[in-house]
Formats: structure tokens, sequence, C-alpha cells
């Protein structure tokens, strides 16, 4: 069956179409990046105007890409949240359009289990559970236990900033502009990421997270050092102690819920310090670990297609009723 | 021609169905919710028109000005169906639409036509009737929203105060426009966009930032 995924919770318009959940027919984004940066970061005003403006080249483009009409899609899955609500209504309202027009089913898809479903959507395979799932992206730093398409106990999450957030900010500090996940991955490529002695934040209090902290010591960093400061090497620095600091909280997890298999997705898991790092912990640990391939890992349409058929047999409202949310916790109701 | 058209530039959301021979005009308040309730709303409008969605020949789009929101949602919407099932998709902005209702009931020559904002504003537009041609470009501003200075008849679309008439857009004149023949083409369908008005406050922020730098 071929689902049509909708993408539009953030700045990147999105818009694919996924076979059974594991197999890409066609998949495009369009990003917003260079749009956002003369603001310094994403402006929901403006990102709704670009959502309106790409969503219908973008429906056109993947539909020719994959020689298909709209009658040879089964079904539609769309981002309902968590994310910016004016973007969110631009992907909704157009999902609802063809649902209606075409009598086809409508999955209400949570961005956060989106995400996690792309690790499974890059192998191929259906999901498997129980697993641990790590989220960490700009806007988010879940971490959970996933015991189904739609079954989520968060584990932890932020107290405050994400790492994708403290990138950013961090960027901005060090002139380095906008995104600052790959800025920092690529000015801490011939870094020391021992140089600088970084706080691990909440290191071994719980699985909760907080990222302000580590921001605050970066300022004081560059307040301190001034034009002796190393750019590589504050940058391998950053990344190290946010790397030891997920590590140390996915480990816990997995050890607290006995599960054998972890799971990492969102944009930050595209950061390649990150994935070496949380790699090596579970290959010395006996653990599977998945984690989507770069591409698959910042916002995308693919995934919200294959966590939509995924989870298809779970919408138990009519889901042409449904109602975009900023805010929508992973594995409860869908927002009506 | 069997269509369907929106208009979500306030909460006070209008719609209207035609046929050939007959249009079914609708006012729904939805509580700045409009998302949820869309397809209800076209269905709705379809039952009481006779029709199915498959027998819908063109959509119809009211381009505002107005709340931003709920017109990029009918936006989003009906752009989408247009696309979907290969129809023109007619944008019908709200000084157009008031302009030919006000030259039907005999009134010509050059007039103002205002549309509340916010913060004691009004967008604007000066025009003179009747219009030549059934859809022309427009750049309205923002202005004071009360009479013109210059003495130009003043009318309020669907509000009226101390020197500005009171305008309401008509049924059948949207019907008439409807029927209109509107390219097909995707570069058509593109240019089928809520009317901004304003840049964004965020856009604005940015102006004011580097005109304080300069």
């Amino acid at each position: 069956m071929i689902t049509l995924g909708i993408e539009s919770s953030c700045d990147d318009t999105s818009v694919a179409l996924v076979e059974d959940g594991t197999r890409i027919v066609s998949s495009l984004v369009s990003s917003q990046v260079e749009i956002h940066q003369r603001f310094g970061g994403v402006v929901p005003e403006v990102a709704s105007r670009k959502h309106l403006e790409a969503m219908l080249p973008l429906l056109q483009q993947v539909m020719g890409q994959a020689g298909a009409g709209f009658t040879d899609i089964g079904q539609i899955a769309v981002t309902v949240g968590p994310g910016l609500l004016g973007p969110l209504l631009i992907g909704l309202s157009s999902a609802k359009a063809l649902a209606w027009r075409y009598s086809l089913p409508l999955i209400p898809v949570n961005h956060l289990e989106a995400h996690l479903a792309a690790a499974f959507l890059a192998t191929h395979k259906h999901p498997r559970f129980p697993y641990v799932g790590l989220i960490v992206s700009g806007g988010h730093a879940n971490l959970v236990l996933a015991e189904g398409p739609r079954r989520f106990t968060t584990l932890g999450r932020t107290a405050d900033d994400a790492p994708g957030e403290l990138f950013d900010k961090a960027a901005r500090l060090l002139g380095l502009g906008y995104p600052g996940g790959p800025a920092i991955q690529k000015n801490g490529l011939t870094g020391d990421p021992k140089r600088y002695r970084l706080p691990r934040p909440m290191a071994g209090k719980g699985l909760g997270f907080s990222f302000s902290g580590l921001k605050t010591a970066v300022l004081h960093l560059y307040e301190q050092e001034g034009d002796r400061l190393s750019l590589p090497d504050v940058c391998a620095s950053l990344q190290a102690a946010v790397a030891d600091t997920l590590v140390g909280k996915a480990s816990a997890a997995l050890a607290g819920t006995q599960a054998k298999r972890l799971v990492m997705a969102g944009g930050v898991a595209a950061n390649k310090p990150l994935r070496e790092a949380m790699a090596a912990m579970c290959e010395k640990s006996g653990i599977e670990f998945l984690v989507p391939p770069p591409a698959l890992c910042t916002d995308n349409a693919a995934m919200v297609a294959a966590q939509g058929y995924f989870s298809a047999a779970t919408v138990d409202i009519d889901p042409l009723l449904v109602n975009a949310r900023a805010d929508w916790p992973m594995g409860t109701a869908f927002p009506l | 021609m069997n269509y369907i058209f929106l208009d979500a530039s306030s909460t006070e959301v209008y719609g209207q169905a035609g046929t050939a021979r007959d249009f079914f005009p609708f006012q729904w308040n939805t509580e700045r919710n409009l998302a949820s309730r869309l397809t209800r709303l076209c269905e709705e409008m379809l039952d009481r028109a006779g029709l199915r969605p498959h027998d819908i020949a063109r959509f119809g789009l009211g381009t505002g000005p107005g709340s931003l929101t709920g017109l990029r949602v009918a936006a989003s919407f009906m752009r989408t169906l247009a696309l979907a099932t290969e129809s023109p998709l007619t944008p019908i902005d709200l000084f157009t639409w008031s302009a030919h209702t006000l030259a039907a009931g005999g009134v010509s020559g050059l007039v103002r036509l205002t549309v509340p904002a916010l913060l004691n504003q009004a967008f604007v537009v000066e025009l003179d009737l009747p219009l030549e041609m059934p859809f022309i470009g427009l750049s309205p501003r923002l202005d004071l929203p009360g009479p013109a200075a210059n003495g130009i008849p003043t009318f309020g679309i669907r509000y009226e105060s101390p020197g500005v008439k009171r305008v309401d857009p008509s049924p059948s004149i949207l019907h008439d426009l409807m029927q209109t023949a509107m390219p097909t083409d995707f570069d058509a369908l593109l240019k089928a966009l809520p009317l901004y008005v304003v840049p964004s406050q965020a856009e604005l922020n940015l102006e004011k930032r580097r005109s304080s730098k300069q």
C-alpha cells in the first residue's frame, strides 16, 4: 500500500510516498533554512507563508517522480503535532483536502513518534518492540520506552533547552550562523574534545535533561578566554559534553527498562560524534542500535508516512475532525 | 458550473455552493477552529446544493484581507483540491467582490473601500467603478478606518461608522464571478494566495533593527 506523507511542523515542508511503511518511493523536502537565517531562528508567521507556497509544487513533483496519480494513494499520513501551529495547519488542511476528495483514510501522526519510525524505515523493517527511544532535535530531548506503534512511556525530557537549541545558541554566540548543529560539527572536526572541560548536566540524576547550564558554561568560557578561545576545540568539547550526557541517560534508561534495543532519532542524531559515542556504548553493552541516516534524521515526510502506516490501526476517531496541536505528547489520544 | 467557495478572512466563515442554476450562501462561526471543521462545512454546502465532491468543477477562495491563519487554512485546502482534480481555482478578494457589488447597485466613480484591521487601522484601496475587468491586481495599504480626507465616498466592507457606508459583498455577485472563466494552468494556481497586506511582525522587527544600525 502506498502512503502519502505530509510534514510541515517547523521550517521544512516535505511530501513523500512510501510503500508498506518501509520503502521510499519518492520523497522531497523544501527547506526554509536560508529564509530564517536572517532572523536567527524560525519565525512562525514567515514559515506558515512559505509552507503554503511550497506545498503544491512538492505534491506535484513527488507524484510526478513516482509516476503516480492521486488515485494510486492508499492512505494519507500527516503530522498534526507537536510543532508550530500555523505551519502544522498548512499540512493538515492539504491532507484533509485529498482524504476528503478521494475518500482515503487519514492518519494523524505525532512528529516525535515519526522520528523514531525513521530508524525502521531506513532498515526496510517493521518496528520491533520494546525499545528505548531517544529523540534529540532543535525542540526536543525525549527519552521514551516504546512498547507498540503508539504505546510510549516518557522516561525523561528536557527541563529547559533542547540539544539542537543549545547548538543554535552556542553557534550564534561563536558567530557560526544558523543552523548551529552542522556548523558546530564542521568547526569541531579538527578540535580537541578534552581541551575545555564543560559540565555534563544532571549526570547520574535520573533520566531528565537540562541543557541551559551547558549553554551558560559556553558563554562563560567565551567571556573568560576571549581571543584565546580555540573555535575547533570549543566546538569539539561542546559536542563531547552533549554526547556524554545523552549516552549516559540512554544507558541508564536501557538498564532501567531491560530493553535490548535503542533507537536514536531527530535532527541532532545526525551529529557524528554523538552517533559514534552512542554506537560504542551499545556495542559494549550488547544493545542493538538503530539510527536513521543523516538525511532521515532531519524533518521529512517519509518518516511520517512510515509511522502512519505502522499506526493506522490505532486511529479510533473520525480523522477528518482532527486538529493540529502545538503540544501533543507521544502516545496520547488524537487531538480533536 | 458547479462550485464551492470559502472565505475564512474572519471567524465568521462565509461559504457558498453553486450550480449553473442556483447558489447557496452559508455563514458559520467556527470559533477559530476552522481546520477541524473544513470537510464538514464543505459537506454541508454540497448537501444543500445536491452535489457530491466529484461534481465540483471549480473551487473559489476568499483571499482576504483578514485573519491570516484562517485564510491560509482555507487556501491550503482549496489549492490542494484544485491541484488534485485539475480544476480551476478562482481567488476573490473582499475589495473586488465588494466593488462589483457596489457597481451592480449603481455606484460609479472613485470610491474608497476599507476592511477593519487591528490597532485602529484598516486595509484600504481606492477603485474607479465600475471595474474594467472582473479581476484586478490590488495593492491595499494600511490607513485609518474612517472616511477619506479628500472627500472620496468611503465604504466599509461588512461594517459602518460615521462617514463610512456599509457594503456587504453580494452572494449573487460572487456567483457571477465564480462563473467567469479562469486559467487552469499550474502557475495560475500557485498565484492563488491570501492577500498579504503587511509584512509579518518578524519582518518589521528585522527592518527596525537594520534601520537602527544604519
